[in-house]
C-alpha cells in the first residue's frame, strides 16, 4: 500500500513536469492544445478508491492550471469530470474481478482494443469538458469544434504512443 | 479501509467530493482575476520562476533574429517620429508629453489557448497600474489585469475576452478589434458600417478613443472582409506583431487617464 502511494507520487510529478514542459515549449497555435495528464488519471491502479482518484485528478489538473499561465480552473474541471466517470467506463469494459486490484489498467493488461476504447471514451469526455469550461457556454461550440477535433486526434495519438513506448512492457 | 461501508454510501461520498472539486474549479474560472493576483505574488513566482525564466530565455535565444528585426523596425519608426517632432515646434515642453512608457520584458507568454496571458517583469513599484495598455514593438500586446509588487499579469490581445478600439487608416471608420481564437496572427475588426470601402492591405491603427492606448499605433493590415447580419462589415486583420517571438514590451502610462475616467464617471452619475 505504502509502496503504491510512493509510486503514484513519482508518476504524478513526472506527468506534471512533462505537462508543464509541453505547455510551455510546444506551440502549434490556438487550434491545438496538448494534454498529457489524462494518461495519469486513466492508469491509476484499479483498486484505488474513487475518492483518491478524484483527489489525484484534481491535484494534477490544478497543478497544471496554477503553474501554467493559462486560464485557471479549466484543466482541473475537466480532469475531475474524467476521474469521476472513470469507474463507470471501466465497468463497461472490464468484467468484475478480471484485473487484480493492485494492477494498473494499461495497454498490456487490457489489450490494445479495450485500452483504446477506454482512453478514447474518457479523453472525449475530458476534451468536451475542457472546451465548454473554456468558454463557459455552448454559444461558441461551432467555433470550437475544429479545435476540439484536432486536439482530440493529436492527444489520443500521443497518449497511445506514450503508453506503448514507455509503459507497455516496462511497467508491471 | 478499516470500516466497511455500503457501496451506495461510498458512491454518495465520491459524488459529494466530485461536486465540491468541480465547484472549486468553476470558482477558479469565474474568479480568474483573484487567481491571477495569486499567480504573480511572491511565493508563486519564485516557485514558477525557474521554469518560466529558463523557458522564455531559451525561446528568446532561438528567436533573436526576429526579435532584433522587430526592435530595429520600431527604432526606425521612432527615429522618423523624432525627426518630425524636431522639424515642427509642437512639442517644445517635454514635460507636456501625454503618454509615458515603462519598458518591460516578458516572463511568460502563450499563444495556444483561447485565453492567453502574458506576465511581465514590471509591477507596482515601477509604476504599473491595473488597466494600463501594453504595446509591443509592432503593435498592441494587451491590457494589464493584475499587478503585484514586481510583476504584472497582462490579458493578451490573443484572448477571446479582450477587445480594443481600432480604426481604418484611410477612411477613419472605427470599431472593436478582437481575437476569434483561430490563428495567432489574425484578429477581427468588427462593426464597420457597410458603406465604408476597404481595400486589402489598408493599415489598421489604434483609435485612441479609449484612455488605454495612444492613437496611431499601427496594428496590422486589412484582409478579407464580409458582411455580418446584413448590417456591418467584419474585417480580418493580419497582425504585424508575431506574438510567439514577443520579448520586449512597453506599458503605456496615460497622464490624463484618471482625469478622463473621473469626468466620465461624474457625468454618468450627474445626469440621472
Amino acid at each position: 500500500m505504502m509502496k503504491q502511494g510512493v509510486n503514484n507520487t513519482i508518476i504524478f510529478f513526472s506527468f506534471l513536469i512533462a505537462q508543464l514542459l509541453v505547455s510551455n515549449f510546444i506551440d502549434f497555435g490556438p487550434m491545438v492544445f496538448i494534454v498529457l495528464y489524462p494518461l495519469f488519471i486513466l492508469t491509476l491502479p484499479v483498486g484505488i478508491s474513487s475518492l483518491s482518484i478524484l483527489l489525484w485528478a484534481f491535484a494534477i489538473g490544478a497543478g497544471t492550471d496554477l503553474l501554467y499561465n493559462g486560464m485557471a480552473g479549466i484543466n482541473s474541471a475537466s480532469a475531475v469530470l474524467m476521474a469521476f466517470l472513470r469507474q463507470p467506463v471501466q465497468a463497461l469494459l472490464i468484467r468484475k474481478g478480471e484485473l487484480d486490484s493492485q494492477i494498473r489498467p494499461g495497454m498490456f493488461e487490457m489489450g490494445f482494443g479495450r485500452f483504446f476504447a477506454y482512453s478514447a471514451l474518457l479523453l472525449a469526455i475530458h476534451h468536451l469538458a475542457y472546451v465548454f469550461a473554456e468558454s463557459l457556454s455552448f454559444v461558441y461550440f461551432s467555433g470550437n469544434i475544429s479545435r476540439l477535433l484536432i486536439s482530440y486526434a493529436v492527444n489520443l495519438t500521443l497518449l497511445m504512443l506514450i503508453e506503448f513506448g514507455i509503459f507497455y512492457k516496462n511497467w508491471r | 479501509m478499516t470500516t466497511k461501508r455500503s457501496p451506495r454510501f461510498r458512491w454518495l461520498v465520491s459524488l459529494l467530493l466530485f461536486i465540491v472539486l468541480e465547484t472549486i474549479s468553476l470558482i477558479m474560472i469565474s474568479e480568474s482575476s483573484f487567481v491571477q493576483q495569486l499567480k504573480i505574488n511572491g511565493a508563486y513566482m519564485s516557485v514558477r520562476g525557474a521554469l518560466a525564466q529558463a523557458g522564455s530565455d531559451i525561446k528568446y535565444y532561438f528567436n533573436l533574429r526576429e526579435v532584433n528585426a522587430d526592435l530595429s523596425a520600431e527604432n526606425g519608426t521612432l527615429l522618423a517620429e523624432l525627426e518630425r517632432y524636431r522639424a515642427s515646434d509642437i512639442c517644445k515642453d517635454s514635460a507636456e508629453v501625454k503618454y509615458n512608457y515603462i519598458p518591460a520584458s516578458i516572463v511568460a507568454n502563450s499563444t495556444n489557448n483561447k485565453q492567453n496571458f502574458i506576465i511581465i517583469d514590471k509591477g507596482r513599484r515601477d509604476g504599473v497600474k491595473e488597466d494600463m495598455g501594453v504595446v509591443s514593438p509592432l503593435g498592441v500586446a494587451g491590457v494589464v489585469s493584475r499587478v503585484s509588487e514586481k510583476y504584472s499579469y497582462v490579458i493578451s490581445l490573443l484572448n477571446v475576452n479582450q477587445s480594443i478600439s481600432a480604426r481604418i487608416g484611410k477612411s477613419g471608420a472605427f470599431g472593436p478589434l478582437f481575437w476569434d481564437g483561430k490563428s495567432a496572427s489574425k484578429a477581427i475588426l468588427a462593426d464597420i458600417p457597410q458603406h465604408i470601402n476597404i481595400s486589402i492591405g489598408d493599415t489598421i491603427y489604434t483609435s485612441g478613443y479609449s484612455t488605454i492606448f495612444p492613437p496611431e499605433i499601427p496594428i496590422g493590415t486589412a484582409g478579407k472582409s464580409k458582411i455580418v447580419r446584413g448590417t456591418h462589415k467584419e474585417i480580418e486583420v493580419n497582425l504585424f506583431q508575431n506574438f510567439r517571438t514577443l520579448k520586449y514590451v512597453r506599458v503605456v502610462k496615460n497622464r490624463d487617464k484618471e482625469e478622463l475616467d473621473n469626468l466620465i464617471i461624474n457625468d454618468e452619475t450627474g445626469s440621472k
